[in-house]
């Protein structure tokens, strides 16, 4: 991995969250006038689905063991920890976007980033990931 | 852990835009620093007493 982005890298990690985002946005709060305040969370939690199914698929496959299997569990734990965390950011059903509602988007975009691009990161760490 | 430090920065680079990206649609539907629609006024309707309730004590 080097700082440039690839143009695959930048379409999973950078477009897909943005799109989601935007779609969630669009939909909850033009469209049908729902609060958005998790909007930051629910991108965590697709992140956390994300990671889970590739999991279990990959343990399915008789692909997930050793060193890998370990890091991918810590990383899932992390991720509900995240999950949590935007909940937390943000209060319940605020009138303007506050710090915490920003942050909490930020967590949302960067977990889905690190969740997609989590196998090709172990690689690019040196791992063995089939 | 340079790699690590850089995944990272990516990582809240993308996070950036996507929040970014969240507050251009608000801003794009007219509907910038409003992070509740119309549904608030369902919820102050919960957290009150409902009019049926508040026609029976009034009543």
């Amino acid at each position: 991995m080097s700082w440039v982005l690839s143009r695959m890298e930048f379409l999973l990690g950078f477009g897909v969250p943005l799109l989601t985002m935007a779609a969630n946005i669009f939909v909850k709060r033009v469209l049908f006038g729902r609060s958005i305040d998790t909007a930051g969370a629910d991108l965590t939690l697709c992140g956390f689905a994300v990671l889970l199914g590739q999991t279990f698929r990959a343990m399915h496959a008789g692909l997930l063991g050793g060193d890998v299997g370990v890091i991918t569990v810590i990383v899932l734990f992390i991720v509900m920890g995240l999950w949590l965390l935007a909940h937390k950011l943000v209060e319940d059903r605020p009138e303007e976007i506050t710090a915490g509602a920003a942050a909490s988007w930020v967590i949302g975009g960067l977990t889905l980033y690190g969740c997609i691009l989590f196998w090709d990161a172990l690689r690019d760490m040196g791992y063995t990931v089939r | 852990m340079m790699y690590i430090v850089m995944f990272l920065v990516k990582g809240l680079a993308a996070g950036a835009m996507t929040a970014f990206g969240g507050y251009l649609v608000l801003w794009l539907f007219g509907v910038s620093n409003r992070l509740q629609g119309q549904a608030s006024n369902a919820s102050e309707m919960k957290t009150h007493e409902s009019p049926r309730s508040r026609a029976v004590v009034h009543g």
